[in-house]
């Protein structure tokens, strides 16, 4: 191990002529956890350094030992976590060297404060919900830098600036949860660029964000890194990410740095097989240009795929949802009363086919989801007529909508959450057929269950086992074997393959397009990822503010978007090639939301028709 | 993680039942382990009074009125002769079976309550809750010598006294994770494949709830022998000669001025004993089953 160190160090030693400079040096950084079954060794033999105005991205899947590294640089470790070996060397403002593995708890919270800045990946969570906005910037300045509130306010207003809030004044005494994902990370850079720190780092703080809010923030953290020249360490698990904002890449492996280099060299010519096997998973946008109907993800050592069979336009459709509204009350003041309501859907119109993809993509807060959800009632639709197979779901009562459920199914996007933790596998599954009285007892559903988990790929002997014996991507699987137990015609796919790693979502992908080919079963696919989108759609549906301002076949969407808002969405994809880079225009774009008076009414959407079956929202 | 791509890795991941890792747990608390000891004995000397006791508890020694704890009376006898021991030890079955019962009964009701008003929230909510809420603001003591003076004394109203005193605690315990878990994704899948409201409330969110539930009825078994051993005290419990806890500290009252501390030491320190280790069963229980109720 040592010497494969040493020389997996000597190329960027060589490239990089002195390290003496360094602002954050890591060496043979060992940490074991301790645990029920004993130690868990989580890092081996960790180095690498980060300099000033230097953007390190560190790359790994799940499990790679990535959060564990800036967890132990920023002191935060768990209490059963151990360092075995190595220092974290920082050099700080004054000038001296010190080993951030040593320090104690309140030398590290100084540090953390004042030089050190942290983003996390969950912006839902990793603020305070109960504190203002305002209250939790300006805390850290006020106990850092002594500044009194006026100044502290002053600082806030101006940071929030820099991070491109629009009417910092009202963000500023607005609660965390008032704000959406984009905003509230905005907010989190905000706060660790409070005290100027010379360092930061940011452990996945686009992964939760759609592609326009992400471009934003990447834009953000490139341009603050040369307006300060702060060093950044951002933790990573996407390609694309990477390739669009590091100057230097760390590639981690099960605990190890398996390979480190410049983002070019590292890109044109990845020497680790790892890097390899991760580079080949990224999906990249502009692979599909010419083909129209979809195709499976290639994978190594199989045959190339065929394309998903063409859908027929000719026969009536399977779904058809006319002017459907979902509205949700926002209640303020002390009597509660319903003064705005947010317009999550706005008379959305659409049509799916049997066997067909229809892929929804958008920014939070455009309505996808809701629409997905209302479909199968699990939010309350206003007004609208959805018919299935001609059928009127709208009309139907709660009883009858139960027994309509079997047609149409849905996939969330938590594959941790969506499986009761309590249930055995095989019992989630047969749970569907238990429901609508198809089997008397779990024992009579048992041959289904095990056939259904050997058709999406997983052992009939795992139905005896627990949701938390398993990994992500298998339990994403065990959604899709339970949507599938009704054997439905349509499924709703919300995010459903947005948590999983670059390799596991393209096999999860895969497996729902053979289900397509085997079951001809049609797919909503609501995902925010467009090169996945790019793979697995006939047809895009783009929405904003509740509404489709585009919708067309895939090939003809992507080639040539028609409406400004999915020109935009294209644009901000990350490309996954550093020599693409290219200086985005910063939209300063107010971002807008479907928060309306009460009872107002939008004017109603007209379409023009730019292609077959293609067609874009007239604006204005 | 990174190699779901074998469907076979969780079979070869090694396997943690979660009763091995609660045993595992429970085994490090020494204290718990004594009171479980404990209990267990007392449990069995309950069962067994009728073989255990070395004297009817009823029958009286006129020999032997009020007097200190000696070889024949390991405990002693009281103003009737009685032996101290033997009473005590049938007095467990009384405390225990009152105790058991009452919690029993009490968190049936709560439990119930608490899924309906968490699940279904609105109005049926505010019912229940306010309820609750009025049951809470009378100091349980109290609320429970109302419903025995309504009822009137005797066991079984003592049981339904203590039972009603226990049904806001157990109420609210379970709304309040009735609320947070009828929003999981799991929750809403299973809405989503259409089941019942029933289905919903006893498959999905009872059985998260149980472990806090188990938490709560071990602490609260200890205060309602307590209470039960009170409402005895002050004449609302069963018959005064039946050999209850209570009742044994009321009749002792007057020795106890005339200096005969075996009469009051013995009762009280069973009960004192017995509701020390349910609390300490409770607080181990916490730990090991629920780690988040940890305050």
């Amino acid at each position: 191990m040592q010497s494969t160190m040493s020389q997996l160090h000597s190329p960027t030693t060589e490239s990089n002529p002195a390290t003496a400079d360094a602002l954050l040096e890591i060496e043979g950084l060992s940490v074991s956890f301790g645990g029920d079954h004993g130690d868990v060794q989580a890092l081996e033999g960790v180095g690498f350094a980060v300099r000033p105005g230097e953007i390190v991205a560190l790359v790994g899947e799940s499990g790679s030992g990535k959060s564990v590294t800036s967890l132990a640089t920023m002191g935060l470790l768990p209490d059963n976590a151990r360092r075995t070996s190595g220092t974290i060397r920082y050099r700080s403002a004054s000038g001296e060297c010190v080993d951030l593995g040593a320090l104690t708890d309140q030398a590290h919270r100084r540090l953390r404060g004042s030089e050190l800045g942290m983003i996390f990946q969950e912006p839902m969570t990793s603020l305070n919900p109960v504190l203002r906005v305002g209250d939790q910037l300006t805390e850290a300045a006020r106990l850092h830098l002594g500044l009194d509130p006026r100044a502290a306010r002053a600082r806030a207003l101006e940071t929030l600036g820099r991070v491109r809030i629009p009417a910092a004044e009202r963000v500023f005494a607005t609660y965390p949860h008032e704000l959406s994902g984009g905003m509230r990370q905005r907010v989190m850079i905000a706060m660790a660029l409070m005290c100027r720190p010379r360092l930061l780092i940011a452990d996945e703080p686009t992964t939760a964000l759609d592609v326009t809010v992400q471009a934003h923030i990447l834009e953000i953290l490139r341009d603050l890194q040369r307006q300060f020249s702060i060093g950044v360490l951002f933790i990573t698990h996407d390609m694309g990410v990477v390739a669009e904002i590091a100057d230097r890449v760390v590639v981690m492996q099960a605990g190890r740095v398996v390979e480190q280099n410049e983002v070019g060299a590292l890109f044109a010519a990845p020497r680790h097989p790892y890097t390899r096997k991760l580079l080949a998973a990224v999906p990249r946008l502009g692979e599909m240009r010419g083909t129209f109907s979809p195709v499976p993800f290639p994978m190594p050592g199989e045959p190339p795929s065929e394309p998903q069979p063409a859908v027929d336009y000719t026969q009536p459709p399977l779904l058809e949802v006319e002017a459907l509204q979902v509205r949700f009350p926002i209640r303020a003041g002390w009597l509660g009363r319903v003064t705005r309501e947010i317009q999550a859907v706005d008379r959305v119109g659409l049509s799916l086919w049997p066997g067909e993809t229809l892929a929804l993509v958008g920014e939070s807060g455009s309505g996808k989801s809701t629409l997905g959800r209302s479909l199968l009632r699990l939010a309350p639709s206003l007004d609208g007529r959805v018919s299935l197979d001609g059928k009127r779901l709208d009309e139907l009562d709660e009883a009858g909508f139960r027994a309509m459920r079997r047609e149409l199914q849905m996939v969330f996007q938590d594959p941790y959450a969506s499986l009761n933790p309590r249930l055995t596998v095989g019992f989630s599954i047969a749970e569907p057929l238990l429901i609508q009285r198809r089997v008397a007892s779990l024992r009579e559903a048992l041959p289904q269950v095990e056939r259904l988990l050997e058709q999406v790929g997983l052992s009939p002997a795992h139905a005896r086992r627990y949701p938390h014996e398993f990994s992500g991507g298998q339990r994403q699987r065990i959604a899709i074997a339970r949507a599938l137990a009704l054997s439905p015609k349509l499924i709703v796919a919300d995010e459903a393959v947005s948590a999983l790693d670059v390799s596991v979502k393209a096999q999860v992908i895969n497996l729902m397009m053979a289900l397509q080919r085997r079951l001809r079963l049609a797919w909503l696919f609501i995902s925010h990822d467009m090169a996945v989108v790019e793979r697995v759609a006939h047809r895009v549906a783009v929405m904003q503010l509740g509404r489709i301002v585009e919708i067309g076949p895939r090939e003809a969407l992507f080639r040539t978007p028609q409406h400004p808002y999915t020109r935009r969405l294209l644009d901000a994809v990350p490309i996954a090639d550093p020599s693409q880079r290219r200086g985005r225009r910063l939209d300063d774009e107010e971002p807008r939301s479907a928060l309306f008076p009460k009872g107002y009414q939008r004017p109603a959407p007209s379409y023009r028709e730019v292609g077959e079956r293609h067609w874009v929202l007239e604006d204005g | 993680m990174t190699s779901s791509s074998s469907p076979l890795v969780a079979a070869a991941a090694p396997l943690s039942s979660p009763w091995r890792q609660f045993t595992r747990r429970f085994l490090r608390h020494r204290m718990a382990l004594g009171a479980t000891l404990f209990l267990l004995i007392l449990c069995m000397a309950a069962i067994l009074a009728p073989w255990l006791a070395p004297y009817d508890p009823q029958a009286s020694d006129w020999m032997a009125l009020a007097s200190p704890p000696d070889a024949s009376h390991w405990f002693g006898t009281d103003d009737l002769g009685r032996d101290i021991f033997s009473r005590i030890l049938y007095g467990a079955r009384l405390s225990l079976w009152v105790g058991l019962t009452s919690v029993g009964l009490g968190a049936i009701g709560g439990v119930l309550l608490g899924l309906i008003a968490g699940f279904h929230g609105g109005r049926v909510d505010t019912l229940i809750m306010r309820g609750a809420d009025v049951l809470f603001a009378f100091p349980g003591m109290l609320l429970a010598i109302a419903i025995v003076a309504v009822l009137g004394p005797g066991l079984n109203n003592l049981i339904i006294a203590v039972a009603v005193f226990s049904v806001p605690v157990f109420a609210r315990l379970v709304r309040a994770q009735a609320l947070s878990l009828k929003t999981t994704t799991y929750v809403e899948a299973a809405r989503s494949l259409g089941a019942s409201t029933s289905t919903l409330m006893l498959r999905h969110l009872l059985p998260a709830t149980l472990a806090s539930v188990i938490v709560f009825f071990t602490m609260r078994i200890g205060v309602s022998i307590l209470t039960a051993a009170g409402l005895s005290f002050i004449g609302l419990g069963p018959e005064p000669d039946v050999p209850e806890w209570g009742n044994m500290l009321a009749s002792s009252r007057s020795l106890m001025m005339a200096g005969a501390w075996h009469v009051s030491v013995f009762p009280g320190a069973a009960i004192f004993v017995t509701v020390l280790a349910f609390n300490l069963l409770g607080d181990a229980l916490r730990d090991t089953l629920d780690p988040k109720l940890k305050g």
